[in-house]
């Protein structure tokens, strides 16, 4: 019982301290799904994927008036599914959702909301925090930490938390029910011009912006940029594609703290060693790849390694090649996990999830096995073992 | 340190020794400005005699940082070379142009990476900043019917040049931008187009809205005519953009008007991307956008008297260092020719300097250089 009073205690006086900082930042802006950045303040929006907030240098959240930029090669679409990740979380944050180039069908395949995971998962974490030293309840897990908005939260009342989720669960089995009056815009691209078909796109969204009222946020999804299948081919021109990001980028810097932008490209189509892309990457403030595995059912990554133990197969990797605001300083300003790691990406059905990537064991090779199962314990055996001989 | 015959007023450079003398002088003359860092200084250094400067980048090691330290060499307002009887007071006035970045960038970077304000010293006209972002490709916004016709009106005198643009939210700029504060910025979207008129009376920030190298020309000409002292350097971030977005431009078109605007300015910096996508030609066929980012890269180093490069660490990604920066001598010490400009022959070269050094950009904003090494593990 002693503890459970310290804890009050000490979250008491938690807030008090940090209210003042904290709070008033957040309040002029009273925007669901926007939170200051841990690092500098700006104020951030949720991918939609916890865990690509949590690698974008930090600041745990894309931050407002930046775009990302997802190449993905192969046929796969996983890239399609952050985006939709991406619009479902905007739509469920009261977000205008501009979506360039696809129909309505696009719209209708957002995933809905997992609640009922969410709220079991909620009621485990209430518990497991009973079990946690009330003195480390703050660092919670790793993912925990960048998930929940901040440790100082954590001591806020439930009912609080719940009215300011920053990034929602999706349930990719479900669909979203988008709601009356519906905030998706979706913008039509011609596919008959040969001049640019992006011009219309930027006076849409332009104009879009000008008309919505000022705490409005609004989120550009544009999936598979330059795909013939939605692109006249004319597009792929570099003054006409390239014209339209740096336009979008205008736009970007014109609304700060208004506007997000994440587009995918169809990498095998358009392959990075190319200048094209590589402005079209220059021009985007954060670059990810996504090089899926190729898909073999025969071949199953080793389960009795202890690398995979309990972890679901990555499905490809990702490649961090440029972060928001990070790269745009120099490449400082601290925390950037995921720079320069091998991570891998899982998509479930509940999740994209980027972790680092370990190659596990080979299946067969006894000693490499057995040596991944108890590194601690031969690590200590050792030593001892010699002195024993000696 | 190479000299040219350019004016009197450089012949007592002939006197001075050799760069490394130069250097220590200038430690001991003035304390150097902390936010440059040692290593750094001699190439940060804009030399007293015209030149040329090429800085690159490739896509995950900006050189935004090192921009940043040329900035503050020339305007942190230091009382350089007393002692030599060179101008004492001659300030340096900057242009910065930069079409991939905004003012608002620029203004934060400078407050944090360099101490300084750059709002104070537009005012002081000693810097002028002309946005190639905003303005280049947004079509121009019709919707807005409030300022339509005083845009409309405004550009018939000036033919176009340096229209303040209307959405460059010039009020909000005035308190120092607090990202915390996101309905700041908001609440002045609008209400600032109203004052549209009367900032432009103000020549900058000045907003570049067609991508002509004319514009650019008669922009840049009008800005530095506006700006008070006499040595002054140019500062084009990504010029590169423009060949990459107008199929018309050759990069000769742009080579060339890089000379004629170094003709108005004392020192011009260019800030090129050199990514290997941009430089190397793709596999079936080399790109009209690929060859001509070399074209002009490898022109632009020919002109340029010094190459500063950053790239990323080529042995992978670590923690405290963000990447590596090399100075090289450029092949413009032959351009005194192509000025028509004869070159003295001093026993000075600018090539003898060099180094390849790794940087770490702090949080920040503050950057350490130092050899490969010497790191503070």
């Amino acid at each position: 019982m002693a503890f459970r009073k310290r804890n009050i205690a000490l979250s008491h006086s938690g807030d008090a301290q940090h209210a003042s900082p904290t709070v008033p930042t957040i309040q002029p802006a009273h925007v669901p799904g926007v939170r200051p950045s841990p690092i500098d303040g700006r104020p951030t929006t949720s991918t939609g994927a916890p865990s690509l907030d949590a690698i974008l240098a930090g600041h745990s959240g894309l931050p407002l008036g930046n775009s990302l930029f997802l190449g993905e090669s192969g046929t796969t679409d996983y890239a399609g599914t952050l985006l939709r990740f991406y619009a479902a979380e905007g739509v469920v944050q009261g977000h205008k959702v501009h979506v360039v180039g696809v129909g309505e069908h696009w719209g209708r395949e957002l995933p809905g909301l997992a609640e009922d995971r969410d709220e079991a998962r909620r009621g485990k974490a209430d518990k497991e925090k009973m079990k946690i030293a009330w003195r480390y309840e703050g660092l919670g897990s790793h993912g925990e930490s960048r998930a929940s908005p901040s440790p100082i939260r954590t001591g806020a009342t439930q009912a609080d938390e719940a009215s300011t989720v920053f990034c929602h669960t999706f349930d990719l089995a479900k669909r979203l029910a988008l709601p009356v009056g519906a905030v998706i815009n979706y913008i039509p691209t011609n596919r008959s011009t040969s001049s640019s078909p992006f011009v219309p796109i930027l006076q849409n969204v332009q104009k879009q912006l000008a008309s919505s009222p000022v705490a409005s946020i609004h989120r550009i999804v544009i999936p598979s940029l330059l795909s013939p299948a939605l692109y006249p081919s004319a597009a792929s021109q570099p003054q006409h594609v390239l014209q339209f990001l740096h336009g979008l980028r205008a736009l970007l810097r014109q609304y700060p703290t208004r506007l997000t932008v994440i587009s995918t490209l169809p990498l095998t189509l358009y392959p990075r060693s190319t200048g094209l892309v590589r402005w079209m990457e220059m021009l985007s403030d954060g670059v990810f790849e996504l090089s899926p595995f190729p898909y073999d059912p025969q071949q199953s990554l080793s389960t009795s390694g202890a690398a995979t133990q309990g972890e679901e197969r990555p499905q490809g990797m990702l490649a961090v090649h440029k972060l928001p605001v990070f790269h745009e300083k120099g490449g400082g300003g601290g925390g950037a996990e995921g720079l320069g790691e091998d991570l891998a990406f899982t998509v479930s059905r509940r999740k994209f999830h980027i972790a680092k990537f370990s190659l596990p064991p080979v299946d067969g090779d006894q000693e490499a096995q057995q040596a991944a199962v108890q590194p601690t314990q031969s690590e200590s055996k050792l030593p001892s073992k010699a002195d024993l001989e000696f | 340190m190479q000299s040219w015959s350019l004016t009197s007023r450089l012949q007592p450079l002939k006197e001075l020794g050799p760069n490394d003398v130069l250097f220590s002088e200038f430690l001991v003359s003035m304390p150097p400005s902390t936010r440059i860092p040692p290593l750094l200084q001699p190439y940060v250094h804009l030399t007293d005699h015209d030149s040329v400067i090429l800085v690159t980048s490739i896509l995950g090691a900006s050189a935004n940082w090192l921009l940043v330290r040329f900035l503050c060499e020339a305007l942190s307002s230091s009382p350089p070379h007393q002692d030599n009887g060179v101008e004492e007071d001659e300030d340096t006035a900057v242009v910065l142009v930069s079409w991939l970045r905004d003012w608002e960038f620029w203004k934060s970077e400078a407050r944090k990476g360099g101490g300084l304000d750059l709002e104070r010293l537009k005012r002081e006209k000693r810097f002028a900043f002309v946005d190639g972002l905003t303005g280049l490709y947004l079509p121009p916004e019709e919707q807005m019917s409030g300022e339509q016709p005083a845009a409309k009106a405004e550009p018939a005198g000036l033919t176009g040049v340096a229209v303040r643009t209307p959405q460059t939210i010039l009020p909000a700029r005035n308190p120092p931008r607090d990202p915390t504060t996101p309905s700041s910025p908001n609440l002045s979207t609008k209400p600032p187009t109203r004052t549209d008129s009367s900032t432009d009376s103000i020549p900058y920030p000045s907003t570049l809205r067609t991508p002509s190298l004319q514009t650019l020309t008669s922009t840049l000409q009008t800005t530095i005519s506006n700006l008070s002292p006499n040595k002054t350097l140019l500062i084009l971030d990504s010029p590169d953009l423009l060949l990459a977005t107008q199929p018309s431009l050759t990069p000769s078109h742009l080579t060339s008007t890089f000379l004629t605007l170094h003709t108005h300015t004392t020192h011009l910096l260019l800030h090129l991307s050199a990514d290997d996508a941009l430089l190397a030609s793709s596999v079936p066929a080399a790109q009209p956008l690929e060859t001509n980012a070399r074209n002009l890269l490898v022109k632009a180093a020919y002109m340029s008297s010094r190459v500063l490069s950053c790239r990323a660490l080529d042995t992978g990604v670590a923690r405290d260092v963000s990447g590596v920066v090399r100075v090289t001598a450029g092949g413009g010490r032959g351009v005194g020719a192509w000025l028509g400009r004869e070159r003295l022959e001093g026993g000075e070269e600018e090539g003898e300097m060099g180094g390849e050094f790794l940087y770490k950009v702090g949080g920040d904003g503050g950057v350490r250089v130092f050899e490969r090494g010497a790191g503070e593990g």
